[in-house]
């Protein structure tokens, strides 16, 4: 498997659980009927008439990981006008 | 480079792994500055006056409201979510207010509101807040709702229950598949919690939200209310409630009527005394009727009340006694 195959089934197995939620809705909308048909949740169904929303999404995909992990240091941009109280039940390893 | 700390939140089943400027699942807990923080702590972004009747609770405090609020998040990703707007978005991501506690509590009792309702979202994810605002809601006089999913770990839940009146409690689907892919959670948590709320004195009602395909199916049903009886007793009620397209479902239609209709009339026949059909108006499975003689003792439409019979917790014709809070 050439490394962008690799990179890309990964990016894809990703983007099945956790990506899809922060996906524009007409987006996933397109896949709905599919999915559902077989009544289990929502899935990337790769054929035909998918190919170009993928690469698409791997494009915006690929962007993503190199600026997400950049913004997420900076978390006093994430903080900004929200509460730094403590949380409960939690521990460190 | 220094070892990177990791934090393990023990608040839900989850138990999400965070490391520093990460959040967790629910996106609503985030570590900063080597300490793990609930970032909307104070920071609602929805805050209603409700009856209670919305939640729906139809055996506390009737025709009374409450004062209903929900921070961003959820720790559930239901893909049907009625509330997504501000379920499934990250607190940075939306516009919130500061409302502190205190604040909180008196502007509840200045609206005249009998209790404070932590909804829309799921209070498990803004614990802190629910736990402070909650306390200070007592000494007051007032009363605490949550409407949850109930997706929670025992003993934070065991804490919750402490400053906890009444419960909404979502039973999304007695399958624990469907809880795995279509909400990314699983449902034993939720039967475990439904069961310590109800031990903890916690006066608790079932919502199910039958959707078509989905989770419509008869046998199903009648497994989950054979459950309810067994573990939660005749008395606690069951609101069937009706689907409408939301969210990443919109190619299915709203729950037939006649479905939820048929749903309850087995839920009736398999022993719950109070089984009701909600987001349908003008029905008779709103109302209320006495188990034993069937009179009608609360007459609802929508969220209103438009009778209630009920004297002294019991039915004005036999005298059979009503579980509920019926007063303030």
């Amino acid at each position: 498997m050439s490394r962008f195959r690799e990179w890309s089934s990964r990016a894809v197995n990703k983007a099945r659980g956790l990506v899809a939620d922060r996906l524009p809705l007409g987006f996933c909308d397109k896949f709905a009927g599919r999915s559902l048909e077989s009544r289990r949740g929502f899935r990337f169904s790769l054929d035909r008439e998918c190919r170009v929303a993928r690469r698409e999404f791997l494009m915006s995909l690929g962007a993503l990981s190199v600026a997400w992990p950049e913004l997420r240091r900076h978390s006093g941009y994430r903080l900004l006008g929200l509460s730094r109280k403590r949380a409960m039940f939690s521990r460190k390893t | 480079m220094p070892k990177q700390e990791t934090f393990i939140c023990e608040l839900c089943p989850k138990a999400c792994r965070i490391t520093e400027g990460h959040s967790g699942d629910c996106r609503s807990r985030i570590v900063v500055d080597g300490e793990l923080r609930a970032v909307t702590y104070g920071r609602p972004c929805a805050i209603h006056i409700d009856p209670i009747e919305k939640k729906p609770l139809y055996h506390f405090q009737p025709a009374s409201r409450t004062f209903s609020l929900a921070t961003a998040g959820c720790n559930l990703h239901c893909k049907f979510c009625q509330n997504w707007t501000i379920s499934q978005v990250a607190p940075q991501d939306i516009r919130t207010i500061r409302l502190e506690p205190n604040e909180a509590v008196r502007a509840a009792i200045a609206q005249q509101c009998g209790s404070i309702a932590y909804t829309y979202t799921d209070p498990v994810i803004y614990y802190e807040y629910t736990m402070d605002t909650s306390r200070l809601a007592r000494e007051k006089g007032l009363k605490n709702v949550t409407v949850t999913a109930g997706y929670i770990n025992r003993k934070p839940l065991e804490l919750l229950c402490t400053v906890t009146d009444a419960s909404n409690s979502d039973l999304k689907a007695f399958s624990d598949v469907f809880y795995r892919d279509l909400c990314e959670g699983s449902l034993k948590p939720v039967l475990d919690g439904m069961v310590l709320m109800k031990e903890r004195g916690v006066w608790l009602e079932v919502t199910n939200l039958v959707i078509p395909t989905l989770n419509d199916d008869l046998e199903m049903i009648r497994r989950m209310c054979r459950w309810m009886l067994a573990n939660l007793g005749p008395d606690t009620p069951l609101h069937f409630s009706r689907f409408y397209p939301m969210y990443k479902i919109r190619n299915l239609p709203p729950t037939p009527v006649e479905f939820l209709m048929q749903a309850r009339q087995e839920a009736l026949n398999i022993g719950l005394h109070y089984v009701y059909v909600g987001n349908v108006l003008g029905t008779d499975a709103a109302h209320t009727f006495c188990p034993k003689d069937r009179t009608l003792l609360i007459r609802r439409t929508g969220y209103s009340i438009l009778e209630n019979k009920i004297r002294n917790g019991k039915c004005p014709t036999c005298g059979e006694s009503i579980p509920g809070v019926w007063s303030s």
